[in-house]
């Protein structure tokens, strides 16, 4: 007789020692795996310039290759929720995008050997992050009303944040023409630490809480507050990061977590190739979404192999606080060295293309992505046992940014570590998560 | 682990599910990757036109463009063409996928396809090198002109400085009869002078002494202007004898401008092809084995993705 796999509490990182989790999704990866290829295909056409290649004659050889790729999409359906799981996702669709890149692309260098190394990146990524997801043994924990007291702080932190911010800068700019201030954005280095931190981390923290619990009204105060950056930061994160709550909010309300984080990527890109057929109209919507949240990370690890093959590699130089020990012989930050020698502007990129390709070059780019996945590992850890439409809805603008900043950077600038201490010291039982009632309002 | 475990406990109890869906999706893909045919290249190359710049053969156009306008432009008027002559549009749409790519200063055209489309192929790229050529002719028959100009200009300008020189060698010689001849006229003044000097030295009645010097005088003013003159011609020639060799220098450039533009013009080089519309003999055939192992691949997925959502239904 089949194990009853419905009834299991859906918590996430439940451990060895835990029930069984019932299989994730499976054809919707491939629809998802077969829409960013069509995708692509569509921002080749009018994205060229940037880039973006497709040839009908390597077709087949692509179709191939992306096929052999989509094994690994089984472990998406064999892995539990976790935290790992959410950037897990990302990053495969990224390196599916590389792949699908690699075969058309006019750059000259040793394709096959940087597929065959992003392939077994993304391996070397995926393991720790999708299958370690055992607790940690935690020696504090927040009670009930220190999480309240926290939450309160956190709105008053983002609120003077926010204050602080429009001194420096606070312009009502439509979103297509950012670009024409951003170069002028100019912060002392603690509030631009303090920014990201509130805005990736611990309002989104804020927003989670309150939207478990179904206090409404302090959930739309924390998007509110979320949406104050946008005019301070000029950036299309801070724009979308509201909506994009919401909408995680929305979806994990009525579907299983491992489906709503393909569908956070399958949904947005299917609206933009249905969109596009109507005409240059939506292509707004479609360069946005398809050609700047899918497509850019892609060819930012193409970009990246190209120039280091015929470029000294870094070896974690551009670390800020590992340039004293280590000789660089690059003296600006790696991503305005990426737009000189392009010029598409200043091309950041993720871990793979960072910290993998341009620190330690195609062989040993698996093992650093491999210690980028224990980090993600200890995300699951930290997580282990919360809710998880919670480390959804918490951890919902990181995937993003992993996307499109080195894992270092991430982790310091970007708040992911403050969010993991969260996470830690975050109350596991159902009283202390919810201050109205015992039932865990899932 | 335990997912593990349960993922394959839900295969096992699927398996023949599992199989079938393996199976068949490999059996239908296999079929189609053994029945993909073999594509034929239809390969031509033509070299841009180029000419001598800075001792360095250079395009007169860069090839990335030419390419760019023969997959842009000329490919669709040429398919238009294939079309009003008959050619059937699966035709038009298996070859159009044409390919223009620069290497150097040249251009390779290659369309790959069935081998039944060789000829329309070949006639497609025809169509297109021989519009390409056509264009680019009138500009290298232009750039000929002008050396042909500059080549009869540097001519007549050569023919008139030899004219020069030569009326300027007859100036140097008559100055050189004239300073001879004044030579001579001054040797003559001086023998008289000194044989005036002495008759006048015996000389005892005032009268005749004065007559003597006053011809004396004379004389040496005679040999002053006469100094003067050959001073004079002698200037001149100097003069004469620097332009002689001012348009010496000049002549000897326009030759050089003559011997340059006859190599420039010799060099200059039109667009021309060098390989002409051939059937490459060699099958670019698809790589079988790994499109079967893409093919395993994609039913590996199927097979898994079937069991998965026959047991979500079930539940």
């Amino acid at each position: 007789m089949m194990t009853d796999l419905s009834h299991e509490i859906p918590y996430a990182g439940n451990g060895p020692s835990q029930s069984r989790v019932r299989p994730g999704p499976a054809f919707l990866i491939y629809f998802h795996i077969i829409a960013c290829c069509i995708s692509l295909v569509l921002v080749s056409r009018s994205y060229e310039y940037a880039h973006i290649w497709y040839d009908d004659s390597f077709l087949y050889n692509a179709i191939v290759v992306i096929a052999a790729f989509a094994l690994v999409s089984i472990l998406f359906t064999i892995a539990p929720f976790s935290f790992g799981y959410f950037v897990g996702f990302y990053f495969y669709t990224m390196i599916l995008g590389f792949l699908w890149l690699a075969c058309f692309t006019k750059f000259e260098y040793d394709r096959e050997m940087a597929s065959v190394s992003a392939a077994a990146s993304a391996v070397a990524f995926l393991l720790p992050a999708l299958m370690i997801t055992a607790p940690i043994r935690r020696s504090y924990t927040l009670s009930a009303r220190a999480l309240e007291q926290l939450l309160s702080f956190i709105l008053v932190l983002g609120t003077a944040t926010i204050v602080a911010g429009a001194v420096y800068n606070f312009r009502l700019v439509a979103v297509e023409n950012i670009y024409n201030f951003r170069n002028e954005l100019q912060f002392p280095t603690i509030l631009n630490y303090v920014i990201g931190i509130v805005s990736n981390a611990l309002l989104p923290f804020a927003f989670a809480c309150y939207a478990i619990r179904k206090d409404y009204w302090r959930a739309a105060a924390t998007l509110f507050l979320l949406l104050l950056f946008y005019p301070i930061t000029l950036s299309k994160l801070a724009f979308f990061s509201p909506i994009w709550l919401l909408g995680i909010a929305v979806l994990s309300r009525f579907l299983e977590e491992r489906t709503t984080v393909v569908l956070t990527l399958f949904l947005p890109m299917l609206a933009g190739i249905i969109f596009i057929g109507f005409g240059q109209e939506a292509l707004l919507y479609f360069g946005t979404i398809n050609y700047r949240m899918i497509a850019i990370p892609s060819s930012a690890l193409d970009h990246y192999n190209d120039f280091f093959s015929r470029h000294d590699l870094t070896y974690f130089c551009q670390i800020s606080f590992l340039k004293p020990f280590v000789d660089c012989p690059y003296d600006e930050q790696l991503s305005i060295v990426m737009g000189k020698a392009y010029g598409l502007g200043n091309f950041n990129a993720s871990a793979f293309a960072t910290e993998g390709v341009a620190s330690v070059g195609l062989l040993f780019s698996p093992v650093v992505l491999f210690l980028c996945g224990l980090v993600i590992a200890f995300g699951n850890a930290v997580s282990a046992k919360l809710p998880p439409r919670f480390i959804l809805m918490s951890g919902a603008i990181f995937p993003q940014t992993f996307l499109n900043v080195p894992t270092t950077t991430v982790l310091l600038t970007n708040g992911a570590a403050t969010l993991f201490l969260l996470w830690y010291l975050m109350p596991r039982t159902d009283v202390q998560i919810n201050k109205t009632s015992g039932i865990l309002p899932i | 682990m335990l997912e593990q475990k349960s993922i394959s406990q839900i295969i096992r109890f699927r398996l023949r599910t599992f199989l079938f869906v393996l199976l068949g999706t490999l059996f239908v893909l296999s079929l189609g990757v053994l029945l993909l045919a073999k594509d034929f290249v239809v390969k031509s190359s033509i070299e841009v036109g180029s000419a001598l710049v800075n001792d360095r053969m250079e395009a007169l156009e860069p090839p990335d463009q030419v390419a760019r306008q023969i997959t842009g432009v000329y490919l669709s008027a040429a398919l238009l063409t294939l079309f009003q002559k008959g050619v059937p549009i699966p035709d038009l749409v298996v070859i159009q996928n044409l390919k223009a790519d620069p290497v150097g200063r040249s251009i390779i055209i290659t369309s790959v396809g069935d081998a039944s489309l060789e000829g329309v192929s070949k006639e497609l790229q025809h169509l297109i090198i021989d519009r390409t050529i056509k264009d680019r002719a009138a500009f290298v028959n232009g750039i000929t002109k002008g050396f042909d100009i500059k080549i009869d200009s540097a001519r007549r300008t050569q023919a008139d400085l030899r004219n020069q020189s030569t009326a300027i060698l007859s100036e140097i010689e008559a100055n050189g009869a004239r300073a001879e001849t004044i030579r001579k006229q001054l040797e003559d003044y001086r023998t008289e002078l000194s044989t005036k000097f002495q008759r006048a030295a015996p000389l005892k009645s005032q009268d005749e002494r004065i007559t003597v010097e006053a011809e004396i005088r004379e004389l040496r003013d005679q040999i002053s202007l006469l100094q003067a003159l050959a001073k004079e011609v002698s200037t001149e020639r100097s003069r004469a004898i620097r332009d002689l060799a001012e348009i010496r220098r000049q002549t000897e450039d326009q030759s050089k401008t003559i011997a340059s533009t006859e190599r420039d013009k010799q060099l200059l080089g039109e667009t021309r092809i060098t390989l002409p519309p051939s059937l490459i003999p060699l099958p670019l055939g698809p790589r079988r084995l790994f499109f079967l192992f893409g093919a395993l691949a994609v039913s590996i997925l199927a097979a898994f993705g079937t069991v998965i959502l026959l047991h979500r239904f079930d539940k």
